[in-house]
Parts: C-alpha cells; sequence; structure tokens
C-alpha cells in the first residue's frame, strides 16, 4: 500500500474523516435532532415562566450544547465539502479507512461499498463469506492510486490489483465493468444527494426566481396566450424526476447534451443569423437540450448575451386550431412576433417546425415570408425542432427560409450516455413499484433496446422495458431485477431465445448436425457451417453488430441448398414458417430496390423492411441471388456487415437476429467442367472452391466485396448414386407421412428406391427430377388406388417398378 | 463561511434583480408607451409624450421601491452577518459562559 499517496489525497479532508471516524454522521445526526429537540421544550417552559431557576439554567447548557454540535457539523462541511481537485469526500473516506484495514475489507464494509455490491446483485452474506475466507494481505496489494480520483476509479482499480475479489465477482456473474458501472451509479447518486442538501449552493439559489426582473421588458399578451415557458417546464420536468435526476437536473454540466446544448448557445450570441435548427427525434433529447439551456440562463452560466432571456414555446397546432383561416391566423402570428421584437428579451422555440410549415401553407400563409422581416432585422429570435425525416422532406427544399437558421444535428445516444440516463431516472420507478434493479440489468435494458428493437428511439425503447420488466418481477413475487429478468421479458416480447439454454435447446445445439442430416442428404461442409453459426449466435460470442450468420450457397439446382435452409428453420427455430423468403429472381428490374426497401416517392414500404420488422428473428433465405440487380447487391453489402439498414423513411431496419441465407446456381457450370474433367468426381469439390469463387468474380456475377461480407460461401456438391437413394428414400417417407390421414402407406423397398433412382437421379436437376417422378408415377398408383378402393385405411401398398 | 456569506449578497442581489433594475431605472415600465406615429400631429404627439412620460415615471416609482427595499435587506443582512461573525468568534465563550450560568442557576 502506498500510503504516503493516501495522505496526500486525504490531506485536505483529514479534520472532517477523523471526526467521521471519531463520532459517523448518523450519529451526530441524531444527537443534532436530540438536543434540538430539548432545547426547544426548554425555550417553551422558559418562556411561559414555568420551572424557575432549573428551567433556565437546563435551557442555558442545553443551548450551550446545541450550539456546540451545531458548530461542531459546521465545521465538518466546511472540510467535507473541501473543493479538492484530487479526491472526492467519499473517496477520501475509503483511503482514510485503507491506512488500517485491507482496501477490499474497507470498500466491501462501507455504505457506498454495499450499495454498489446491491446494484451488482451480490447480497450482503456473500459479500461476507467472501471476506471471511479472504488470505491475502493489505501489504500485498500495490494500489496505484496516482491517477485515482473518484470512487469508481478506486473501485477500478481495486479489481485490477485485488484477483481474488475479481474472481469473486466472475463467479457472481458480475464482470469488473459493472462493477465499476455501480460504482459510477453510487458516486452519481451521492453527489446528488449532497446536492439537493445544499439549499445554500449556488445553484439551488440561482432557481428562485427573481422579482421585477420582466420589468425592463415588454409585455407579450398574445405570445403568453399561446406560449409555454420553457424555463417553467424544465422545472416541472425535475420536480417529476426522482430527486437523485432532479438535483442532477441542477447542474447542466450533468446534461447528457451539453455539447447541442453549447452549440445552441453560440449561435445565439451571433450578430446575424442567430436561429438555430435542432434536427433530431424528439424523444432522443431535444427537449432536454432546450431545458439544459434554460437553467444554463436561470443560472447565470451562459452568455451575458442571453442574460435574462425567455424561452418561450410557441404552441403552433392551438393557433392554427385557434385561427381557422390565412387572414386570422396571419394577423395573429404577425401580433405574437409584433409582440416578440417589442419585448427584446423572448427567444421563440417553435418545436415541429416542418409540420407548422406544412399547416401554414395549407392554409395559403408562406413561412418563409411571414418570418423573413423579424429573422433578417434580427428582431426574433427562434430556435425550431424537427424530426430527420421531415426535415429532409419539408424543410430542405426551402433554401430561402433555411438561410436563416444554423442547422445542428442531434447525435446519437451512445449506450454509456443511455445507462447514465436510466440511473437518474429508475429510482422512481422503483418507489412505485417496489423493485430494485441492479446494474447488469439496467446495462441489459440499455443493450436489449438497441439490439432486439429497430424502431423509435432508444430512449423510449429503454423506457418502454424497464416499464413491463418491473411489474413482471414484482409479479413473481420478488424485487430484485436482474438481467435474466430483463432477458426473459425481451424473449417473451420478440420471440428470440436469450438467456442461458434451456437442457432440451443445449442437447439440439450440440448434435444440431446429427439431427439436420437427418433431412438434409451429405453436404456435409454447409451443415457444419451452419451449425457452428447457431451455436455461436445462441452462446453470445457472435459479433453482435451483425447478422447471427451470413452465408452463400453455392452449387447446381436440386442438391439440397433450400432444403439445408427449411431444415435448419424447422430444427432450430421450431417451424419452416420462420422463413423470410424472397425469390431473388423476381428483383431483377430497377424498381427492385424500392420494392424490397420501400419508396419515398409514394411512401410505399419495402417488403424486406416489413418483413424484418414482422419477423425479426428466423431465417431471411434469399434464393437465386445472383439473378436480383446491382443495386440490390449493394444493399446487401449494408446488411451484411452492419447487420442493419435504413428503409424509405430512413428508420432503421434490424437484421441482426436472423442467419442470412442466400442459394445460387452461379459456377455450377464450373463444378460440371470439373466434374467431367474428373477433378472431383466422387469426392469432393472443396479443394477447388478458390478457382470456382473466382470464375465467378471474373464473369461479375458477384463482387468480390460482396462474397468478402459473407461469412462463409459453402460449395454444394452435386449427389452421388448413393445419395440420390438416401434422398429417394427420404421423399418416400415424407410421402407416407402425408399419406397418414388416408391411413394408407406405400412400403419403401429397395426396387422402388432403385427404379426413382434410375428415372429421377439426374446429376443435373438433382433430387427435384426424382421428386417429380414421385410426383407423377408413385403419387399417380396410390390415387388410383384409393380412387378404386383398393388402398383402405391400413393398407401397405407394395409397387412394384413395371407397375410405374 | 465567507463563501457562504458571499453567496447570501449574492442570491439578494439575484432575487431583487438589482442590476438590471439599475440599468433600467428610466425606462418605461413593461416598455408600455405609445408610437408618436410617422407624421406629426399635435393632439398625437401630446398623447404619446404624457403616455410615455407617466409610463417612465411608474417604471422609477416601482423600481426605486424595489431597490429600496432590497437596500433595507441588504442592511439587515450584513447586520446579522455582523451579528453571525462576531458569534463564530466568541463561540467558545459563549458556550462557556452558558454552561456555568446554566450551572449556576441549577445549583441556586
Amino acid at each position: 500500500m502506498n500510503t504516503s499517496q493516501i495522505e496526500k489525497k486525504i490531506q485536505p479532508f483529514l479534520p472532517a474523516l477523523a471526526l467521521d471516524a471519531l463520532v459517523g454522521s448518523p450519529r451526530r445526526r441524531t444527537a443534532r435532532q436530540l438536543c434540538a429537540t430539548v432545547f426547544m421544550v426548554l425555550l417553551v417552559v422558559v418562556l411561559a415562566g414555568k420551572g424557575g431557576n432549573l428551567a433556565l439554567g437546563l435551557f442555558c447548557i442545553s443551548f450551550a450544547i446545541v450550539l456546540k454540535v451545531y458548530a461542531v457539523e459546521f465545521f465538518f462541511n466546511s472540510y467535507a465539502h473541501s473543493r479538492s481537485t484530487d479526491c472526492s469526500y467519499m473517496l477520501a473516506s475509503m483511503l482514510y479507512r485503507c491506512t488500517t484495514l485491507h482496501p477490499t475489507a474497507v470498500f466491501i464494509l462501507s455504505p457506498f461499498g454495499r450499495w454498489t455490491l446491491n446494484r451488482c446483485g451480490i447480497n450482503r452474506l456473500s459479500a461476507q463469506a467472501f471476506l471471511s475466507q479472504m488470505t491475502h494481505s493489505a501489504q500485498s496489494l500495490e494500489l496505484d492510486l496516482s491517477e485515482v480520483r473518484t470512487f469508481a476509479q478506486f473501485v477500478e482499480e481495486l479489481l485490477h490489483v485485488d484477483a481474488a475479489f475479481a474472481q469473486f465477482l466472475r463467479e457472481s456473474g458480475v464482470e469488473k465493468s459493472a462493477c465499476i458501472g455501480a460504482a459510477e451509479w453510487c458516486e452519481i447518486r451521492e453527489k446528488a444527494r449532497i446536492a439537493q442538501a445544499r439549499w445554500w449552493s449556488h445553484e439551488s439559489l440561482a432557481r428562485i426566481p427573481g422579482l421585477a426582473k420582466d420589468w425592463a421588458y415588454g409585455k407579450t399578451y398574445h405570445l403568453d396566450r399561446f406560449g409555454r415557458d420553457v424555463i417553467a417546464e424544465a422545472r416541472q420536468h425535475s420536480a417529476l424526476s426522482s430527486p437523485a435526476a432532479s438535483a442532477l437536473s441542477l447542474n447542466p454540466d450533468s446534461s447528457f447534451r451539453r455539447v447541442e446544448m453549447l452549440a445552441v448557445e453560440k449561435v445565439l450570441v451571433r450578430d446575424s443569423n442567430s436561429n438555430v435548427l435542432l434536427v433530431g427525434d424528439k424523444a432522443n433529447g431535444v427537449m432536454d437540450v432546450l431545458h439544459g439551456l434554460a437553467r444554463m440562463i436561470e443560472l447565470g452560466t451562459a452568455y451575458p448575451e442571453l442574460e435574462h432571456k425567455r424561452l418561450i414555446r410557441l404552441d403552433t397546432p392551438s393557433i392554427m386550431a385557434y385561427a381557422k383561416d390565412r387572414g386570422s391566423c396571419e394577423a395573429l402570428l404577425v401580433s405574437i412576433f409584433n409582440e416578440v421584437v417589442k419585448a427584446g428579451n423572448v427567444i421563440v422555440v417553435i418545436d415541429e417546425f416542418a409540420l407548422f410549415v406544412r399547416d401554414a401553407a395549407a392554409l395559403g400563409i408562406e413561412v418563409q415570408s411571414l418570418l423573413a422581416p423579424y429573422l433578417s432585422s434580427g428582431g426574433a429570435q427562434l430556435i425550431t425542432v424537427s424530426d430527420v425525416h421531415a426535415f429532409h422532406q419539408t424543410l430542405e427544399p426551402k433554401f430561402e427560409l433555411m438561410r436563416f437558421f444554423e442547422k445542428i444535428l442531434l447525435a446519437p445516444i451512445d449506450s454509456r450516455v443511455l445507462v447514465e440516463l436510466l440511473e437518474s431516472e429508475i429510482e422512481r420507478v422503483e418507489r412505485r413499484n417496489g423493485v430494485f434493479f441492479t446494474f447488469p440489468a439496467l446495462k441489459e435494458v440499455v443493450e436489449s433496446a438497441e439490439r432486439y428493437f429497430s424502431q423509435g428511439s432508444s430512449i423510449d425503447k429503454a423506457h418502454d422495458l424497464i416499464a413491463e420488466i418491473a411489474p413482471f418481477v414484482r409479479g413473481q413475487k420478488r424485487t430484485m431485477v436482474e438481467r435474466a429478468d430483463v432477458l426473459s421479458v425481451v424473449s417473451t416480447k420478440t420471440g428470440i431465445p436469450l438467456g442461458e439454454a434451456s437442457a432440451g435447446e443445449k442437447d439440439v445445439l450440440l448434435k444440431l448436425e446429427s439431427i439436420l442430416h437427418q433431412r438434409i442428404i451429405g453436404q456435409e461442409p454447409g451443415i457444419q457451417v451452419i451449425s457452428n453459426a447457431m451455436r455461436r449466435a445462441r452462446s453470445g460470442v457472435n459479433n453482435p453488430k451483425r447478422p447471427m450468420g451470413s452465408f452463400l450457397f453455392l452449387g447446381p439446382t436440386g442438391v439440397g441448398k433450400t432444403e439445408t435452409t427449411k431444415a435448419l428453420a424447422e430444427v432450430f427455430f421450431g417451424s419452416e414458417e420462420r422463413i423470410i423468403r424472397f425469390d431473388m429472381s423476381e428483383y431483377r428490374t430497377p424498381d427492385a430496390l424500392a420494392r424490397l426497401i420501400g419508396s419515398a416517392s409514394d411512401g410505399t414500404p419495402g417488403l424486406l423492411a416489413s418483413q424484418l420488422r414482422d419477423r425479426q428473428y428466423g431465417v431471411l433465405l434469399l434464393d437465386e441471388f445472383e439473378k436480383t440487380n446491382p443495386a440490390v447487391h449493394d444493399l446487401f453489402l449494408q446488411i451484411l456487415d452492419e447487420g442493419f439498414f435504413t428503409d424509405m423513411s430512413g428508420e432503421r431496419v434490424n437484421a441482426r437476429n436472423v442467419i442470412i441465407i442466400a442459394t445460387s446456381n452461379a459456377g455450377s457450370d464450373v463444378i460440371w467442367k470439373m466434374l467431367a474433367d474428373g477433378a472431383a468426381v466422387g469426392g469432393t469439390i472443396a479443394d477447388k472452391k478458390s478457382e470456382i469463387v473466382d470464375s465467378i468474380v471474373e464473369r461479375a456475377i458477384f463482387k468480390p466485396e460482396l462474397l468478402n461480407r459473407f461469412d462463409d460461401v459453402v460449395l454444394f456438391q452435386p449427389l452421388s448414386t448413393s445419395d440420390m437413394e438416401k434422398v429417394g428414400r427420404l421423399m418416400l417417407v415424407k410421402l407416407n407421412k402425408r399419406l397418414d390421414e388416408k391411413g394408407v402407406t406405400v412400403e419403401i423397398t429397395d426396387e422402388l428406391v432403385a427404379y426413382l433412382v434410375k428415372e429421377g437421379g439426374d446429376q443435373k436437376f438433382g433430387a427435384r427430377a426424382m421428386n417429380r417422378v414421385i410426383q407423377e408415377k408413385v403419387e399417380q398408383v396410390v390415387a388410383k388406388a384409393i380412387l378404386k378402393g383398393e388402398a383402405k385405411p391400413g393398407t401397405v401398398l407394395r409397387i412394384r417398378p413395371e407397375e410405374l | 463561511m465567507f463563501r457562504l456569506i458571499g453567496r447570501m449578497y449574492w442570491f439578494e442581489w439575484h432575487f431583487f434583480s438589482v442590476g438590471i433594475l439599475l440599468r433600467s431605472f428610466f425606462q418605461p415600465w413593461k416598455r408600455l408607451g405609445e408610437e408618436k406615429g410617422e407624421k406629426f400631429k399635435l393632439e398625437q404627439w401630446l398623447q404619446a409624450t404624457v403616455i410615455n412620460t407617466m409610463m417612465r415615471l411608474i417604471g422609477i416609482s416601482l423600481r426605486a421601491v424595489i431597490l429600496a427595499f432590497s437596500l433595507m435587506v441588504f442592511a439587515v443582512t450584513t447586520l446579522v452577518v455582523a451579528l453571525f461573525v462576531s458569534m463564530w468568534c466568541l463561540l467558545p465563550i459563549i458556550i462557556l459562559a452558558l454552561l456555568v450560568r446554566g450551572v449556576q442557576f441549577v445549583m441556586q
């Protein structure tokens, strides 16, 4: 242990730490409350003139004690809230104890450590059990505290040096990152608690609105009627949030849209073109930008030019509904903007600006002409908001209007920020539902929202999930929400099996090859690659940002490419209905791409987009992939690489939970030529794969970059005679299954199978020709026998080749 | 402690909007007033002048009331702060004196 590092860090907090060690905060609080109560009672007695000198004496003594107790607390606060940049009091209180105790023990026994472990889903008993078994001494730990400034960094360093503790967490199913995340959560919560208690802080006092601030500015009668103060909205928003979120919202530094907030602020203080167009979905935090900016103005931390500015959100739909016709609407809008100019301290916010422009146009009002005088003179300032789709559709083509605005795009929210956002809101959900979310559960909510639900904003999706998970856990008479609960709810909603595989599922996965071979004859490489892909996907070791697997099956017709896909769907996904099948030969015309992803011009949704939204888990089968339009190949470059694409409306479509199988006859002629040359007769053509793929690329059937995007290109071999026999038997078994309900069975004899192979065993057409023989010959015989009454229920028909 | 005292003064300054009231002391109340019109008309000119002067007077008097009140609060705050700082400095003596006096009362 580096004690000199510890001493240096805790130096500014030493008196407070010593006091805390002597008498802890809870005891001091109890003492304060007790002393204050006794003092108040004695004060009443003395004021009432009762009790004589005894009461007066006790009053003086209690007053002295109260003064002392409060002075001690004052002393404590002045050191505990020291503005040390090197360490927080929370961390200092941990380090102080590390000088005498093992750091891991300090962490586990401290209230913050207990809270962190609770949020990891580790209860006190198992943590104490680990503690009692802990054998290594504090001296053996080489904590490097030079870069440690926060509690979370301390936990990170502890996990780095204490392998036994890290192992204990792993065994409890908690990753290091989850423990560090929970520690960060604990730290943010503690800071929020302190911020909330400090009513005397600058942030808290600044929230109290000043008197007479608006006397220097003009009155806005019409604007006030159709507008809403964004600062009031921000206050209301904080009031509805949990205490932690509310306390954090006092500080705009903690806002997750800070970058955009500062960008808006910069535009607003410009001399010209100081109007903003915020492009992003409302659910993605547009209003947080405005609320944050309003708070900055309120706190006086915004640029001086924005001091005393009011952000007023104009309710344009109400104006449209109220005015009804062009004349009155125009007059009302002009009055409002005249008031804005005269007031001198208003920034008008119009959310859904594109809708306002469209609605106004429907009434015959050209918004650009209406606003131009105000915007060009700088008399009125506007912050407008639009979602991405509406911006491209309505606003972007209006160059004359757009030149007044500086466009600010809202960056997508990353999962780390989303976790932090949910942390600040979850306490409210916990209180309402009587549940307790672990950090791994919360992290899984964010990851699942992103991975398994493609439509809508990440925040909305995460909120929806939380709203479903909390009652789900409460309904099971439990309080702790764990990662498995999240996966269970997501699995129910999507139909995707998540979490640990059941025993039956594990059995299927481990024996997938042999199960598939019950239906597929030969084609070992194809069976192998898809089995491996399914095992990777189900065990969670595949790349979550790509499809579950993507394969190009190459080979002549009738060798089992599509059949393999169907077998997989039935065995693993439960039904052949899980296949989303596209015959790509139907998509060779120039409009193929629009038919698949939708058309922006007429708003028609795309077939591929709709099908993937409806069934996001299963197999996407692209038959005869080589025959489609090159533009569609380009679309699949992205899908195979990223696992998603964007449809005509700009919405993402998720293809990360499907296994993509494209089949193609391309290169069949080369395979046949090789076989004719004796290259792979009776053996395998796998060794010739590169030659076959090269010939496909040379003939520009597929681009090399497209072939590279597939996880594997699998060659399906032509069927040998013995394979044909096996296929023939399987086909007859299938026929018998169909005949089951008639009660008739066809006896599968060697001579019948030999006939099938002789008549239908054409290598060029594969097993399809044999299927035709069964249909045209065998089924005919059966049909006649049934019609003649020769095949009654229970009959076993023995068909001789000469009858066929 | 001195940071806290400074913050109290800042809050009063902010709460009574002293800065903005001083900057806009002679402005009409809530910018209310009459336009004098582009063409000179004596009646309209007189009417606008009277109303605008009235609005300025209303503004000045209302601001003066708030400023006077804020000045009073500042004075009271200064007294309380002085008392508080003195008490803080004399706290050990005060506590000791209260204890001694208390014991004396009890013993009597």
